[in-house]
């Protein structure tokens, strides 16, 4: 993965929200991003992943300009996992997922299904195949929106906090899900507030601070790191 | 059984209340005057059925191309959809059938008075069923949405395996509270001799001199279809509440 972005500034009306952010990161496959609740995981993330588009600077990641021309090529490459499952309720587990391959990634219904029924046999999730979102758990839920992040095989998957809104049993379930996605050379990039998480699937962290980045560096030097403001969230985290 | 008691004494003095009404309307009433022309009365009843299927029709696709239409990032489109909507919906439905029959009507040389009605309610009920489209939609959370960008899914995509789908039981209960609307509107086409069940009355009524006999049965009638619909209408509604 190589992500360059060069003074990066969102405004949310009046707010500032991101500043200011330059980094070039290259040769990672994983990328987490860290900070305290409102220093901006979610709106960079955001922009990374080209849901929105910043007031000021510019995005390239493996080579291509995130911009509002570029977007429909640029999405076709990414998958996303939000916070919450956001599968469509009204549709079945199986059919979430060859929605996106058919009407988004292209494929004829036959390759579809194939690719479905491997993925979901890849999350073990076979058995839920038929059952809508409401009928399954949580932790199964957030994996089938894994599974469907990774149908067409994109480039790079963003995840927002998959874990935040699971009980820790369902948790356990869902990293399991993440480290199908490590293990499968997968690129993607993630923000986390448990340093678990980060330390155990993170090649890169990012700290964000009130909307500017004021530590990064590989995750063996996060431990090291002497900034305060890294070194006390860490300290809370782990309280 | 206490719940289920209150509400079978309320059914009963309601039943008692209305045909007490209906009874003593008039003294000395003969609803025989009327209902000796059950086949003319019942012929005025097809009409109106028809009419209000037909309005229902056109107006549930024309509020739907009207919903779309106001959700048109084109602002000229949207602005201008919006200020037809809102002269719609406060133009009485008396002054939009005089419009369309006898201004439109003439305008573009269409004399049939049954076509024109439809058209003059088709025309009013355009932005209530938009209206019911806007607030079917709103199940479509702001995650979807989302989703749907993030995917790149197209219009018909969107429409047709996301949003059309989840809008569906919502949308019922507005849609049959919209046809009751529309029965009852097919009264006033009487005013351009639309033989339609109101129509009828007046006319049996008035060579009668049975007035308040005809607008009771007339009452009755109308009842008799718009209360199965608005049961129907709560029942999904209570429905859809409950899977939700």
């Amino acid at each position: 993965m190589k992500i360059n972005i060069k003074n990066l500034t969102k405004f949310y009306g009046i707010q500032k929200v991101l500043e200011d952010i330059n980094i070039t990161i290259e040769n990672i496959n994983v990328l987490g991003i860290i900070g305290e609740s409102g220093c901006g995981k979610s709106t960079l993330i955001k922009q990374l992943s080209g849901l929105e588009f910043s007031d000021k600077g510019k995005i390239i990641i493996n080579d291509l300009d995130i911009s509002r021309q570029n977007i429909i090529e640029y999405q076709k490459k990414i998958g996303f996992v939000f916070q919450n499952h956001n599968l469509f309720p009204h549709l079945t587990i199986k059919e979430n997922i060859m929605l996106v391959l058919e009407k988004s990634k292209g494929f004829s219904i036959e390759n579809s299904e194939e690719i479905t029924i491997k993925l979901l046999k890849r999350f073990f999730l076979e058995e839920e195949k038929d059952k809508k979102p409401n009928e399954i758990s949580g932790g199964q839920a957030q994996r089938a929106s894994i599974a469907r992040a990774l149908a067409g095989n994109p480039d790079l998957i963003f995840l927002d906090e998959p874990t935040a809104s699971l009980d820790p049993l369902l948790t356990k379930e869902v990293l399991g899900s993440i480290e199908i996605l490590k293990k499968l050379g997968t690129e993607f990039i993630f923000i986390t507030h448990e340093m678990d998480f980060l330390k155990k699937f993170a090649d890169y962290f990012i700290f964000l601070d009130a909307g500017k980045i004021v530590e990064h560096g590989y995750i063996n030097k996060l431990e090291d790191s002497k900034n305060i403001k890294l070194k006390s969230f860490i300290k809370n985290i782990n309280i | 059984m206490w719940k289920n008691l209150n509400k079978i004494v309320a059914y009963i003095l309601t039943c008692y209340i209305f045909l007490q009404i209906i009874l003593n309307a008039n003294e000395n009433s003969d609803y025989g005057l009327i209902l000796k022309e059950i086949p003319r009365l019942l012929n005025g009843l097809g009409v109106t059925l028809t009419i209000s299927f037909i309005t229902f029709f056109i107006s549930l696709i024309s509020g739907f191309i009207f919903y779309i239409l106001m959700r048109s990032k084109n602002i000229f489109l949207n602005t201008f959809i919006k200020i037809i909507k809102e002269i719609i919906l406060g133009t009485p439905l008396i002054v939009m059938i005089f419009l369309v029959v006898y201004v439109l009507g003439m305008k573009i040389n269409i004399t049939g008075k049954l076509l024109l009605g439809i058209l003059a309610l088709s025309f009013y009920m355009t932005p209530y069923m938009a209206n019911s489209y806007e607030t079917a939609s709103a199940v479509i959370g702001k995650d979807q949405k989302i989703i749907m960008t993030l995917y790149n899914f197209d219009f018909y995509t969107r429409y047709r395996y996301i949003i059309i789908p989840q809008m569906i039981k919502p949308l019922i209960p507005s849609l049959i509270n919209n046809l009751s609307s529309i029965i009852k509107g097919t009264a006033l086409l009487k005013i351009v001799s639309v033989k339609e069940i109101s129509y009828v009355i007046t006319v049996i009524s008035n060579r009668n001199c049975a007035a308040i006999e005809g607008y009771m049965i007339m009452w009755v009638m109308y009842l008799s279809i718009t209360i199965p619909l608005s049961l129907l209408a709560n029942k999904i509604g209570r429905r859809y509440n409950f899977e939700n």
